[in-house]
């Protein structure tokens, strides 16, 4: 446990809204489940690994990873429904802290992911030294089992930001810019997880934040979007990017994503939505998204916001290339609705039963 | 195309030519028609009465209107495409037999055409001061943008009232006319002068829908994908749209 100064404390903002929703989501009962994760990190070092006399612990295992799966196997027999907000941090802790305490070792992450399978993170990064960075650290906080670090037309040292950090990433370098989202494609072709989260080299996410896209795939979603539909603005101020994400959405018969799309990131996917889709579609996400749903994946929206309008990349490719990235994102849209007509018929599925089309043809009954 | 002037008829070739399909519209198409006359002083009225079981094409004849009749209904923006092959003036005005707008109202989209616009839209955008978005309006503004036009916001040919000329009744055909937002697309890439012409606020009187999913909204839905897919036709996957230079050679499955 992090012992915090207390002038630290009092600094320390406070969040703008209060966390209400965690408990008329799950029962109250459930309100004092991290009061326990202490004891469970202790007993669950026995469960493998029976103390042996003289105290010291075997040499060969992955401490990381095999913290996190008694962790998710505790966890999950509280069967959440999402992770608890402010609880799990705590809990984490905890059960960390007990199950060190126990063994007699010591681990660099000091939060857990909410399941015992293997998660990937892949990041795409050009010229993007700073953020990287402070995305590797906030990383390094989660016992992931493979971070991918894909560097692309990068002039800056992002190359050796990556490779030096003790995260251990696997770093992938290109010389040449590979061009939008083709860095996703490469990475998530490297990965050999069970689930892969996408990130962006140009902006910090905060690691606990990415914890409800991660647990939407262990409940057995395939891909899992970032819900900023609810950060848009009204209607008559969106963009078109917004709206034909939108639109696009509507044609797959998917009106309950709003505006979320897999060109925006964080997003996740797992090992099925992966083998299904292959990972050449994810150069162009809105072909990704379109196949999903029409492949019948279970595409679903993640129950937390990852604010990446506001701080944003954006707003960076809006003022300058502004207009170009808008016509690629339209065209990516365009592209899947191609794909999609060529399956369901130009109109997909919404007929015209109404129109007498061979009446424009032919002559009237009579004409006064 | 066979909608050019027509020798053989007695009276003058006319300025404007209203374009007004009616089903059972009694009650509205004496008031439809009268406004729509007194816009113009050379105009011709046609009224593309179809499926209709009530006297609409005997007032609209009465009216001193041409009358078209069907005796099956046409379906949506179909009677359109059918007056305006009957249409001889250089602007034709497309009205709706339910929808009373005053002269007043009218007159801004037939000078807009006479001021060289090719085709003259309403200025409704719909319910927009929303986050919850409608369908319809969601894919007129979606077309727009994908033709380059975002300035025209959600203003479509699905829309009455609408003006056109002669010329873009030539580009867009009369067929294309009962797809509307095809009829747009056209006009668009043809490089027509498409033009906002007035404030008609008809989502007033545009009657409630309340059955979900509304028949109505995925009809128009389907028109504005079929506008994309003649997109499609008339150039590639991407409507000619850049890569940016993806190298998607770099990954394959």
């Amino acid at each position: 446990m992090k012992i915090i100064p207390k002038k630290a404390a009092v600094k320390k903002k406070r969040p703008l809204r209060k966390p209400v929703a965690e408990k008329s989501v799950n029962s109250l009962k459930k309100t004092a489940w991290d009061k326990g994760a202490y004891a469970a990190g202790c007993r669950s070092v026995g469960w493998f690994w029976p103390k042996s006399i003289d105290g010291e612990p075997p040499e060969n295992i992955q401490w990381e990873r095999t913290i996190n799966v008694r962790w998710a196997k505790w966890f999950g027999k509280h069967a959440f429904r999402r992770v608890p907000r402010l609880s799990y941090p705590l809990a984490c802790g905890r059960f960390i802290r007990g199950f060190c305490e126990t063994a007699n070792i010591d681990i660099s992450s000091d939060l857990l992911l909410p399941t015992t399978k293997s998660v990937c993170c892949v990041l795409t990064v050009k010229n993007e030294a700073a953020t990287l960075q402070a995305q590797l650290n906030e990383l390094r906080r989660l016992p992931f089992e493979e971070i991918i670090v894909v560097v692309n037309g990068s002039t800056d040292n992002s190359y050796e930001v990556a490779r030096n950090h003790p995260v251990q990433a696997t770093v992938v370098h290109f010389d040449s810019a590979l061009g939008y989202d083709v860095g996703r494609a490469v990475g998530a072709r490297m990965s050999h997880s069970d689930m892969i989260l996408f990130l962006d080299g140009d902006m910090t996410i905060r690691v606990d934040l990415l914890l409800p896209f991660i647990y939407e795939i262990e409940k057995g979603a395939d891909v899992v979007l970032n819900p900023i539909s609810s950060l848009l603005p009204t209607f008559e101020r969106r963009d078109s990017v917004s709206n034909i994400k939108q639109f696009l959405n509507i044609c797959l018969g998917r009106r309950d994503l709003h505006a979320d799309s897999l060109t925006a990131v964080p997003h996740a996917l797992s090992r099925r939505a992966i083998e299904k889709l292959g990972t050449s579609v994810l150069a162009v996400p809105p072909v990704a998204q379109e196949r999903a749903v029409r492949l019948g994946l279970s595409v679903v929206r993640s129950p937390v916001t990852v604010d990446v309008i506001t701080r944003n990349r954006l707003r960076k490719q809006n003022v300058g290339l502004g207009n170009r990235v808008e016509h690629l994102i339209l065209g990516d849209h365009l592209e899947a609705l191609h794909e999609l007509m060529g399956n369901f018929g130009p109109r997909l599925h919404f007929p015209d039963s109404m129109r007498q089309r061979h009446l424009i043809e032919e002559g009237a009954d009579e004409s006064v | 195309m066979t909608n050019e002037f027509n020798p053989r008829d007695p009276v003058a070739k006319p300025k404007l030519s209203v374009v007004i399909p009616a089903r059972n519209e009694s009650t509205t198409i004496a008031y439809v028609i009268e406004e729509a006359r007194s816009v113009h002083p050379e105009s011709e009225v046609i009224v593309v009465v179809n499926g209709a079981t009530d006297r609409t094409a005997e007032i609209a004849a009465q009216m001193g209107a041409k009358v078209i009749r069907y005796s099956a209904a046409l379906g949506h923006d179909v009677g359109r495409s059918l007056g305006a092959k009957e249409a001889r003036g250089d602007i034709i005005l497309f009205l709706d037999g339910d929808i009373v707008i005053s002269t007043d109202l009218l007159t801004p989209f037939v000078q807009a055409v006479e001021n060289g616009a090719d085709v003259a839209l309403n200025k409704y955008q719909g319910r927009v001061n929303t986050k919850n978005v409608h369908n319809v309006v969601l894919s007129k503004r979606v077309l727009n943008a994908l033709l380059s036009s975002s300035e025209l916001g959600a203003s479509s040919m699905t829309t009455i009232p609408h003006a056109i000329s002669r010329k873009a009744l030539r580009v867009i055909g009369c067929d294309n006319l009962a797809i509307p937002p095809k009829a747009q697309a056209i006009a668009l890439t043809s490089g027509l002068h498409v033009a906002q012409a007035c404030f008609v606020d008809v989502g007033k009187v545009n009657p409630k829908r309340r059955k979900s999913p509304d028949p109505l909204s995925q009809l128009i839905v389907g028109d504005h994908l079929e506008a994309i897919h003649w997109l499609f036709s008339q150039s590639d996957s991407r409507a000619n749209r850049s890569d940016l230079g993806r190298q998607r050679e770099r990954v394959r499955d």
